[in-house]
């Protein structure tokens, strides 16, 4: 997992409907269609976090 | 027998029913009717325990009769939020999910303690569905209002257990805080609220919400009355509130703590510390997303499987945020752990210089339930996501941290963290008691209230 670039994990996020889609059925998860724009607006707002966590090496 | 009225101390009311000046059971009939009248404005309550709260309270009863001392909290009402297990009834966590769920066979270890210590367990209280917000705007149960203006919000997760203590209503009560949800509502209602030392308190029996951050935190009226169940709560050695050996090393926090902060917040952290040195935390904003992250995931992991059969029985804002959480790659959570860690071992290390930080616990007054948005960094932000800007770093590091009411009479609360090193907790009680002796800090009646008997449950 070390070696894992913030790009990659910022890459993993999906951000769109298709890519959602994709990776809730690898969870086991169909994401209702009445709640699929909140959920990317949720994902949205977490990439925002994870680029912040991401931005550095966390052992730095 | 005269009944304590509203605002009682929890001492004082052991102390009336223990020297059988006072029937614990005639108190907690009176505490329920009282919860009952009120809760059409402050939608606190999700459930009214009256027969088992008649049961225990005769139980103490009859121990003062038969010449026993009932224990410290003898007879002394009290709630918790909608989480802990409760024998023979469902642990919903304020949803419609679990609303046919099996009911718990024993009661949460925190309850079994204050039962143990002669408390009367009388009502479950509101909170956002699965702890998942600092608003206490739940889809099932309404919203809690903020007993000093039922137009806004209480704050959250724990919002009823603040309501009811900061009404009067209830001595203290029972909430959990994961990012922040004790120290919101403490400081929106006016009242304390402990988050504690991480995975101090007992968490047996309490439904989840993000492992790395989840504890189990009292609300009360008084400094005295925290020490008081922090100390049955613990199952430890007693400690007394005493003035500690030598004066605490106090710093205030700047940065984003400053810059956010109402400026009735800074004059009273300067009224308390007018020469501790003003210091930066490293990396806070990161540590914020960090939690964010970490919440996510981990509610998220934790709702899966219930999502994938039942996603459309969850309320939709915690619906989209848990769902989001599910979708979030291992290696994010990984490295937001990671950081954790390493500046969890930074900042401990400052405690080698200080021994409290001193940093306001929410950015502003309670927000208008109509409009629930809050300024931060200048824009405009929703509160059920924002309101825990100066908790949830604190969290993120473990560290336990006491929110504290200013004494602010008729006029909206606010409140301030006293910040301490892990096991701290008795030097926090200690600077809340001398703060609370020269009238900087206090939990004040909501306005009006002793005059028109609005929150008291009184018939009008």
């Amino acid at each position: 997992m070390a070696d894992v670039s913030g790009a990659d994990i910022l890459a993993a996020i999906p951000r769109d409907a298709a890519s959602m889609a994709r990776v809730a059925a690898t969870r086991g998860l169909t994401v209702p269609d009445a709640c699929r724009d909140d959920v990317l607006a949720n994902l949205n707002l977490l990439a925002t976090h994870a680029a912040r966590v991401g931005a550095e090496d966390s052992t730095a | 027998m005269t009944m304590p009225p509203p605002f009682t101390s929890a001492r004082d009311i052991a102390d009336a029913v223990r020297s059988g000046r006072v029937s614990a059971l005639a108190l907690a009939e009176d505490r329920l009717r009282r919860l009952e009248r009120t809760n059409k404005d402050l939608v606190a309550v999700t459930r009214f325990l009256w027969d088992r709260a008649r049961a225990e309270a005769a139980a103490v009863d009859a121990r003062v009769a038969a010449g026993e001392d009932p224990g410290p909290l003898a007879g002394v009402p009290f709630g918790v939020k909608d989480l802990f297990d409760i024998v023979g009834l469902p642990t919903t966590a304020g949803s419609s999910v679990y609303a046919d769920a099996p009911p718990a066979s024993q009661d949460a270890l925190a309850i079994t303690r204050l039962r143990a210590a002669g408390a009367v367990l009388v009502a479950t209280l509101n909170m956002d569905e699965f702890a998942y917000g600092f608003a206490t705007i739940n889809a099932r149960h309404g919203t809690t209002r903020n007993p000093h203006d039922v137009t806004r919000l209480a704050g959250g997760s724990s919002g009823g257990s603040a309501a009811v203590v900061a009404a009067g209503l209830l001595p203290f009560a029972l909430g959990s805080d994961t990012n922040g949800s004790v120290r919101v509502p403490a400081s929106l209602t006016g009242i304390f609220g402990l988050k504690p030392t991480h995975g101090d308190l007992p968490l047996a029996g309490v439904f989840p919400f993000a492992d790395s951050f989840d504890d189990v935190g009292p609300f009360t009226g008084n400094a005295a009355d925290m020490v008081t169940v922090w100390n049955i709560l613990t199952d430890r050695d007693t400690v007394s509130l005493r003035d500690p050996a030598a004066a605490p090393r106090i710093a205030r926090l700047g940065g984003r703590f400053a810059e956010n902060c109402d400026a009735a917040q800074h004059t009273a952290i300067a009224a308390v510390a007018p020469d501790a040195p003003v210091i930066e935390l490293p990396d806070i904003a990161r540590a914020r997303s960090a939690a964010f992250v970490i919440t996510a995931y981990e509610g998220g992991g934790l709702h899966r499987e219930t999502l994938a059969k039942a996603a459309m029985h969850y309320d939709p804002a915690t619906r989209s945020r848990l769902m989001a959480g599910i979708l979030l790659p291992e290696s994010l959570y990984v490295r937001a752990k990671a950081f954790q860690a390493q500046l969890r071992a930074r900042i401990v290390a400052l405690f080698d210089r200080f021994d409290i930080l001193l940093a306001p616990a929410t950015p502003c007054v309670a927000p208008p339930v109509v409009d629930p948005r809050i300024m931060i960094d200048g824009a405009l932000s929703p509160a059920r996501a924002d309101l825990g800007i100066h908790t949830q770093p604190i969290s993120f590091l473990g560290l336990p941290s006491l929110a504290v009411p200013l004494n602010r009479p008729d006029t909206l609360p606010l409140g301030l963290q006293l910040i301490g090193r892990p096991g701290g907790e008795p030097m926090l009680f200690a600077l809340a008691a001398k703060l609370e002796k020269a009238d900087i800090i206090a939990s004040t009646p909501p306005h009006g209230a002793s005059e028109m008997g609005h929150f008291m449950g009184e018939v009008a």
